[in-house]
């Protein structure tokens, strides 16, 4: 289970490379999204021929953020201050991000070929015994890291599963990736900036379909769809890992 | 930071060529902004509230802003990743560079309200912002901007200043900033980016302000963007 999450991202890939950053665009789209707390700021795109302006929408605090890039449109809610509303239910969060990326498709008439659903977090402070025995749960070590615990380590599974969302059954990638963090959380208070330690083992888990298919062809009822049912699709996975990397059975 | 590390943050900042993309196409992530050290792009715009640095280099994130994206500094930054020595160098400048400018200002406001047909020294450091900082004098601005946006007089006067700019030094994050200020629910906000709009003028200001003509709800704001429409028009 998670104790600080830093992000959940929804995403749709669409070819955006020639929606301009006008004053149009921008303006209308602001009146369509009709979210009084999301404000048009600019934003640069770094590509191959230089920066390219981007339609961008944010909180004040940049805690929600809507990204139109050139390739892809990002929904996102990021862990920006120590003290923040509720996150809320990651399915609530998928199903808000889905309307949200919809209507920036519809108002720019693009169609997505691919959708991702995205959650990071940090798990729990744990005492060092646990963290090592986290470690040898996941890994299978040879001699010299068996002997030597790693303090710090990468675990990463993708697999494809098929899913079906809408009228449409696609391949999808599912990966969980897990880390040992070691490092320093730096804050600034007010110009002081203050260090302090951290250890902890952070979980990711992302669900997408699959890069190959680059057909423009999920309508709205499949992103709708595909964002409703991945907040299901997370929790299984999430309760089934968290139990994994805690060395408990999943249905405890 | 010890010796490896340092060779790590510096390998970070070695271009990596675009291919690397492909080993990463499963994860939705891969191209996102956020993979700084592969793919040429930040991990995140805004500036959460701790900074997490790892102390490894196996890490694909970096944090440098996108150019021209407010850097809301004062507020908490967070980032997950470890960072090139540069960026960080950068980033750290721009965030006390953002918090003394907000004081600067502040100060110049409160001391000598913003006067029709007088300069304003504020009207000066934007000037120079915008010269010394090109690109992310946007990032700064905007950033001061949106940290502030419920101290109404302080970005109403803000706005103004900026307004007085050449649009050419403040395109295209002005207008951006512009369009924003329309949006707030203080008609002294609104009032500072009308005029702000008059003052660049131009067929995107025009478009901008038809639009906000027909939804503006106070009728002396409403007469005015008519006016300015009117003008603009001929």
């Amino acid at each position: 289970m998670y104790d600080i999450r830093l992000k959940y991202l929804a995403s749709v890939f669409v070819d955006a490379d020639s929606i301009i950053a006008n004053a149009e665009n921008i303006t209308l789209l602001l009146r369509t999204l009709n979210d009084e707390k999301l404000l048009p700021v600019s934003l640069q795109e770094p590509s191959i021929t230089g920066a390219v302006p981007r339609i961008a929408f944010a909180t004040p605090s940049g805690e929600r953020q809507l990204l139109l890039l050139g390739k892809r449109f990002d929904y996102t809610r990021l862990l920006v201050a120590e003290e923040m509303e509720e996150w809320g239910d990651f399915s609530i969060f998928c199903q808000q991000a889905g309307e949200k990326l919809i209507t920036a498709l519809n108002f720019f008439q693009r169609k997505a070929h691919r959708l991702a659903a995205v959650q990071e977090g940090l798990l729990h402070d744990l005492p060092k015994e646990e963290l090592e025995k986290i470690t040898q749960r996941l890994f299978k070590l040879p001699p010299v890291f068996a002997q030597n615990i790693p303090f710090e380590w990468d675990w990463k599974s993708a697999a494809i599963i098929t899913r079906s969302f809408g009228n449409v059954t696609e391949p999808t990638n599912t990966i969980a990736t897990v880390k040992r963090w070691t490092g320093k959380i730096i804050k600034k208070d007010d110009g002081e900036v203050i260090q302090s330690h951290l250890d902890r083992v952070r979980v990711d888990f992302d669900i997408n379909t699959v890069a190959d298919n680059v057909k423009a062809r999920f309508e709205e009822s499949h992103i709708r769809d595909f964002f409703k049912e991945a907040g299901s699709w997370h929790g299984r996975l999430s309760s089934e890992l968290f139990a994994f990397i805690e060395g408990r059975d999943a249905n405890e | 930071m010890s010796e490896n590390v340092l060779t790590s943050t510096v390998a970070n900042t070695i271009p990596t060529p675009w291919f690397f993309q492909s080993f990463l196409e499963d994860d939705a992530r891969a191209e996102q902004p956020g993979k700084q050290s592969r793919y040429g792009f930040p991990e995140n715009i805004f500036t959460p509230f701790f900074r997490l640095e790892e102390s490894s280099d196996n890490s694909s994130f970096d944090c440098l802003p996108l150019t021209g994206f407010p850097m809301a500094s004062s507020s908490p930054r967070m980032t997950n990743a470890a960072t090139t020595m540069k960026s960080e160098l950068e980033r750290l400048e721009l965030a006390f560079t953002q918090k003394e400018l907000e004081k600067i200002l502040f100060s110049l406001f409160e001391n000598e309200p913003i006067e029709d047909g007088y300069s304003h020294p504020a009207e000066q450091i934007v000037e120079e912002v915008c010269k010394k900082y090109k690109a992310m004098a946007g990032a700064l601005l905007q950033g001061i901007y949106l940290k502030n946006v419920k101290r109404t007089a302080f970005i109403a006067s803000l706005l103004r200043c900026i307004g007085r700019q050449r649009s050419e030094k403040v395109a295209p994050w002005g207008g951006v900033m512009a369009i924003a200020g329309l949006s707030h629910s203080e008609v002294e906000v609104r009032d500072a980016a009308i005029r702000a709009l008059e003052s660049w003028g131009g067929h995107e200001s025009l478009w901008v302000l038809k639009v906000y003509a027909e939804i503006e709800t106070v009728s002396w704001l409403k007469e005015y963007i008519e006016q300015v429409v009117r003008d603009l028009s001929d």
